[in-house]
Order: C-alpha cells, then sequence, then structure tokens
C-alpha cells in the first residue's frame, strides 16, 4: 500500500483534537489495564485458593480426583449393606481383635454389641 | 430563540459507491431550522486514490474534510465528531453513517424532538436501524431515491409529527445529540475497538444520567446497512453484530437484553410499524391511485411504484394485502362489497379494479374500473 505516501489536503484541521484526545484515550488505557491486571493478580490468587479448598474437601471425603463425587451407603443399598456385615464379621474373627479384647473391657463390651 | 448550529459528521471508510450519494444529500439539508455544518471524517480509507478524490469532492462542495493520520475505528472516528462539536461552539452533533440518504426536511422533526424535555438523543427512523428498522421486502431496490426518501419522510413528520418514542438504545446511523449532553455523559468508550455497540453503552450511559434515549417516527431516512462495517471488515458478511462487543454489554448492563424484550414486547413498536405503512399506503393511494385485484390470481411481477390491493392473497381469508415500494400491510375487507370496504380504507375511489366474478359456474375476469372499458393483463 502507498497510503503513506499520498497528500490529502484537509478542509478543517482536527490533528489537535486528535492528539489531545489520543493522549486522554491512552491515559485511560493505560489506566484501564493497570486496574485489570490488579484484578486479574487477585482473581488469580482467589481461583488457586478455591483449588485448594475444593481439592481438599474432595481428600476428606476419599473422592479420587476426577472421580464421581461421593456418595454415601444407601439403606436401600443390601448389596453394600452385606458387604459392610462381611468385613465387621471377618475383623471381629481376626485375631488381632481377638487378642486384643483379651486386655480391653471396652472392645469387649464393643464386640458383643 | 437563537438559530442552533449543527455539526453533521459522516463516518467515512471507503465506500466509493454510496458515500457520494450521502454527502450530496446532507449538503442539501435545509438549514432554515439551523445552521448546518457538514464534517466527512475519513477514518484513513485504505483503497488507493480514494482519500484523494473524497478531500476533492467535499471541498468543491463546500463539506468540511479530514483524514485521520491513522485508522482509528468506529468509537474513536465518531469520538472526533463529538469533540469538535463541543470545542468548536456547536449546540448539536448528528453521528451518521456514510451509506445514508438523508430527506431535505430532516432536522425540521429531529430538533424538535431533541428539545422535547429530558431527551438526551435521538435517533432518525429507517428502513435498516436495529431492531426499530421499518420492514420493507428490499429496500436497496425500493427506497434507494432521495425523491422517495423526502417523500417518505414527509408522509410520517405528516402523521408522526414531532412525537417522541423512547427505546432501550440509539443507533449511531444517524443520531442527534445536543453538546450539552456530549458535556454530561462524555463521549464513545473506545474500549469497543473498531465498533459496534458504542452507541448502546453510550447511550445507556446517558439513561443512567437521566436523558431519554428517544427515536424520532416522524422522519425516514433511508440506510443501505454495514456498508462501511463490511469493507472495514469489521462484520463478516454472515454475522450483523461484534459478540466480543456485545459481551461487554452483557457484563456492564446485564438487564439490557430483557430490557429490549420488555420494549419489543410492549408492542409500541409493532403499532409503530403498521401505523407507518398504513400511513404511506393511504397517502401513496391518494397521491398516485391504487387498484385493486383478485389477490388469489398470481402475478409474477407487481408494480411496486403504484398501491396495489390484492383481496385475499391466499385464496380464503378477508384480508387484502397491500403493496407500496416493498412495503407490505394486510387490511381486513367486507368480502360481501370489498371495492365499498377498500374504498372507505383509502378514502378515494379505486383507479382500476380487477375481479373474479363467479356466476352460474362460470368463472371470468370482471373489469369494474371507471369507464369499463379494457381488461388488465391478469391472466
Amino acid at each position: 500500500m502507498n497510503n503513506e505516501k499520498t497528500i490529502v489536503t484537509n478542509t478543517m484541521d482536527l490533528n489537535e483534537i486528535s492528539l489531545e484526545q489520543a493522549l486522554i484515550d491512552f491515559e485511560v488505557a493505560n489506566a484501564r489495564v493497570v486496574d485489570l491486571t490488579g484484578r486479574l493478580t487477585s482473581l488469580s490468587k482467589e481461583l488457586l485458593q478455591t483449588k485448594t479448598e475444593l481439592a481438599t474437601v474432595k481428600l476428606r471425603n476419599s473422592v479420587p480426583a476426577g472421580g464421581a463425587p461421593y456418595q454415601g451407603s444407601s439403606i436401600q443399598n443390601y448389596e453394600g449393606v452385606e458387604n459392610l456385615r462381611d468385613t465387621v464379621r471377618q475383623l471381629r474373627a481376626s485375631r488381632a481383635v481377638r487378642a486384643a479384647s483379651l486386655f480391653s473391657s471396652k472392645l469387649r463390651k464393643v464386640l458383643a454389641q | 430563540m437563537t438559530r442552533p448550529r449543527i455539526l453533521h459528521c459522516i463516518t467515512v471508510y471507503n465506500g466509493r459507491a454510496f458515500v457520494p450519494a450521502a454527502i450530496n444529500s446532507a449538503l442539501h439539508l435545509d438549514k432554515s431550522a439551523a445552521d448546518i455544518d457538514v464534517l466527512v471524517l475519513d477514518d484513513a480509507s485504505p483503497e488507493p486514490g480514494w482519500s484523494e478524490e473524497l478531500a476533492v469532492f467535499c471541498q468543491e462542495r463546500g463539506a468540511f474534510y479530514y483524514r485521520t493520520p491513522r485508522n482509528l475505528g468506529i468509537p474513536r472516528n465518531v469520538n472526533l465528531g463529538m469533540l469538535t462539536a463541543l470545542k468548536r461552539g456547536y449546540d448539536y452533533v448528528v453521528i451518521s453513517n456514510s451509506d445514508v440518504l438523508y430527506p431535505s426536511d430532516l432536522m425540521s422533526t429531529m430538533l424538535p424532538v431533541a428539545r422535547q424535555p429530558g431527551v438526551g438523543s435521538v435517533t432518525a427512523w429507517s428502513n435498516n436501524v436495529s431492531l426499530y428498522s421499518l420492514p420493507n421486502l428490499d429496500p436497496n431496490r425500493h427506497l434507494k431515491d432521495q425523491e422517495v426518501v423526502n417523500w417518505l419522510h414527509s408522509t410520517l413528520k405528516g402523521h408522526f409529527g414531532h412525537a417522541a418514542m423512547d427505546i432501550p438504545a440509539g443507533i449511531s446511523f444517524c443520531l442527534l445529540i445536543s453538546t450539552d449532553v456530549i458535556k454530561e455523559v462524555g463521549i464513545m468508550d473506545p474500549c469497543f475497538g473498531r465498533g459496534y455497540c458504542e452507541e448502546t453503552d453510550w447511550s445507556l450511559r446517558s439513561l443512567a444520567a437521566g436523558y431519554r434515549i428517544c427515536l424520532a417516527p416522524g422522519t425516514f431516512v433511508f440506510h443501505h446497512g454495514r456498508g462501511s462495517n463490511v469493507d472495514a471488515g469489521i462484520v463478516s458478511k454472515n454475522l450483523t453484530t461484534v459478540p466480543g462487543n456485545e459481551a461487554i454489554i452483557d457484563l456492564r448492563y446485564p438487564q439490557f437484553r430483557q430490557q429490549v424484550e420488555a420494549f419489543v414486547h410492549s408492542g409500541i413498536l409493532a403499532r409503530a410499524h403498521e401505523d407507518a405503512i398504513s400511513c404511506i399506503a393511504r397517502s401513496a393511494a391518494q397521491q398516485f391511485g391504487y387498484s385493486i385485484e383478485q389477490g388469489s390470481i398470481e402475478k409474477n411481477n407487481l408494480d411496486e411504484d403504484r398501491v396495489q390491493v390484492q383481496l385475499s392473497p391466499d385464496g380464503y381469508s378477508h384480508t387484502a394485502q397491500v403493496s407500496f415500494r416493498g412495503f407490505r400491510l394486510a387490511i381486513p375487507f367486507d368480502p360481501t362489497d370489498a371495492q365499498n370496504s377498500i374504498q372507505t380504507y383509502f378514502q378515494r375511489e379505486p383507479s382500476t379494479t380487477s375481479l373474479l366474478s363467479v356466476k352460474n359456474g362460470d368463472a371470468s375476469l370482471r373489469q369494474l374500473d371507471k369507464n369499463k372499458a379494457r381488461y388488465p393483463s391478469l391472466i
């Protein structure tokens, strides 16, 4: 393009107004960049903090990263209940529990329930 | 009251095909109500030789011309016009696109509307003014003519007078703003980059400052639409807006879309459209005559220069379709006395009437014009 070489005669000179406004626009744009950078920084911190809290909550609920949300065993879920009962029976029958119950009256009470 | 001074700014980017007509049209604006200076703001058009040509064109005709050293984009180019008006003592500024034709009598309606209490900006009515557009089948074919624009404006002015319709946002294809309002509200926000939505933002800022945003239904400015913007690559040929700029509006004014929907569903606009087209059809019929025809007989080419009334174009309803220069209007009629009911609507006799008459099971075309001398070429 050879536009820069062409000479065009303006019949109204607005260079001064245009330049003044360009400087104001620059100042406004600069102020906006400073303001937005501040906001971006604080929002990034907030985002990091929120992500950390979310990860902590997920860990507490034993949900693997990217896994389905934690759901408690439903009383309706008979297979789940049966599995748990089976586990409890195995624990009660284990040598460790039986040996510990010899020395703990509290454990004996719990096992008796 | 002293005569107001208006700076009429036309923003230009390329547009060799339509800009001269817009400038000529602006230079012929009637100056009896105000002193009007026309300023052409060329936003560094890249088309080879165009800026030089345009500068000479403006100089020869007495329009002010300014080419920016580099491309500013629409909002900042518009700002140049607003600031010039403000700093050089004008009372009003018109922000206008370059693909338009103004009626010579435009300011006799725009100014009285702008002077109404609380009005901050006035948008002219047009075939292409966003959602407010006056519906027309093919405006470029039927309305792109200075005489037609003058006639439409004068007709709408006669019906709506200096009425001001409050609208959700102004459209800067032809927007009149008082410089006092600019002092308070400021100029367009350059964050809208190369353009689109900047006037919505400005309008909503003016509304927040307590000003009314109005449309003048008693005006008509022809607007080709998107001429410069497609040229500038701001919008593609398939898009009518800039999504990024709409997102800014959504962020700043979360209720704006609902306000627009509420306005559309209020029925004000639909009523204004119907009133306007009815008024155009009646005036045209009064001045140029009209014909009544059997609507169920299909015609390939309607003569859009005259008013034509087609009875029951769908073949069964008691509705007639009125056509004139791309405008369409449905009006009810009495099937037992079609001619009289149409005549009552237009308050004059039709020039020609061609109806299909069925007698004793024999269909024939019946000519009902006054002298009953000739049959129309319907079949």
